[in-house]
């Protein structure tokens, strides 16, 4: 496989785990390659939201007597429930200790801090996420902002990816006064040892909340530079 | 009437949201696509006896629906609408997002590819079929489905402005 049929068959879910992996590593210090993926990533994300909405949509009459009207059809298949609560169960707790500890390398105030209403952005995350646009991003930032976009709440949420010795990536979404996480994976361990050469391809599970909490489309960079210059208010 | 007629039937009612997403990324507008869903099903209850059991339902459903879309496109030109109609010409204006600027929106992208092409990317990227499954679908080999998709999206990309400055 060339690189191009191995990026598709890594973001359409064909790749073993072991290439999976290998092709994880390469990103890992290829932004150029991690930027192709995530174009892809995007691209596929894109698609399936704009067809999404017809699923939810009243099923015509007409169809329903083409099946037969002896046959009942309940009503049409609504979304299953929406994700509210961050799901950290499917975190393992060693991993997200690993993350918090190792976001704390890079000196400076932590990345994730803890209050009350759970895990919210510090430091350079908390920077990145408020004033970074993804075309003005330069290639030694500690943290990478990737999408952005309106989530059915009305919250702008954006994805990263922090480049720290233990890399990792999550979803982070702008409630009244700060940025809270709502989710968080591990990244593959970074070659070399080269924290500021980490990628920036998103980890399918972070994928997966982008799918289930957007409204619409990702934002293009200009409805994002609107949205932080009104301060990431709805 | 028998008992194949009847569970093909149960299993089509369920599966009505998923055959019009599938039309809706096949054709125009969604008037188009429910009129492909009904001569869809249609057909299907008119030979449930040749589903078999070790494949999904949708699959065998989506199979049909292709060859239907195809026979129509075909025997209507390219780019005439499904089932003229002589009123709703607004119908037949391209979507376009709303935050995309002068860009295409994605749907009226993929509205500009190929037939082949568009099948491969929709079966893959928007209902999630597995190489091995939507290759099954369109009765290809793997090998000129993922060709097709990789054509595909390929399109896609400089349709949308998302190449690569380097490539």
């Amino acid at each position: 496989m060339n690189v191009e049929e191995r990026i598709a068959a890594y973001v359409d879910g064909e790749l073993t785990d072991e290439a999976r992996a290998t092709l994880e590593r390469e990103a890992s210090i290829d932004p150029a390659l991690a930027a192709r993926i995530a174009r892809e990533q995007g691209l596929r994300m894109r698609l399936t939201r704009a067809f999404e909405p017809v699923l939810a949509e009243p099923i015509p009459e007409r169809l329903q007597a083409a099946v037969s009207a002896a046959v009942t059809i309940g009503e049409p298949a609504r979304r299953a429930a929406r994700f509210t609560v961050p799901q950290w169960g499917a975190l393992a707790a060693s991993l997200l200790l690993g993350v918090i500890v190792g976001a704390k390398f890079l000196g400076g105030d932590p990345m994730l801090t803890t209050s009350g209403a759970g895990l919210t952005a510090g430091g350079a995350l908390e920077s990145a996420l408020t004033s970074q646009l993804p075309a003005r991003a330069a290639g030694r930032d500690a943290v990478i902002v990737g999408l952005t976009f309106k989530a059915r709440s009305g919250e702008f949420c954006r994805t990263f990816t922090a480049r720290t010795r233990e890399p990792f990536a999550g979803l982070a979404c702008r409630d009244s006064e700060r940025w809270r996480i709502d989710a968080l994976a591990a990244m593959p361990p970074v070659a070399g040892g080269d924290v500021r050469a980490a990628g920036s391809a998103l980890p399918s599970e972070i994928l997966a909340h982008v799918t289930d909490r957007i409204e619409g489309e990702p934002l293009d960079a200009e409805a994002e530079a609107d949205a932080q210059a009104r301060g990431w208010r709805p | 009437m028998s008992r194949d007629v009847e569970s093909v039937r149960g299993g089509i009612a369920e599966l009505l949201p998923r055959l019009r997403r599938f039309a809706r990324s096949l054709t125009r507008n969604a008037a188009d696509a429910d009129d492909l869903v009904q001569v869809t099903v249609e057909r299907a209850l008119g030979r449930a006896e040749q589903w078999r059991p070790d494949s999904p339902l949708v699959h065998w459903m989506f199979g049909i629906m292709k060859n239907a879309w195809i026979d129509e496109s075909r025997s209507r030109g390219r780019h005439r609408r499904w089932f003229v109609r002589d009123v709703d010409v607004e119908d037949v204006r391209l979507p376009r997002s709303g935050d995309a600027g002068d860009l295409l929106s994605v749907t009226a992208a993929l509205e500009l590819l190929p037939d082949e092409q568009r099948l491969a990317v929709t079966l893959v990227l928007v209902e999630g079929l597995a190489y091995k499954e939507a290759a099954a679908v369109l009765d290809v080999p793997i090998g000129t489905l993922t060709s097709r998709l990789a054509r595909g999206r390929q399109a896609l990309m400089q349709l949308l402005g998302e190449t690569e400055q380097t490539s």
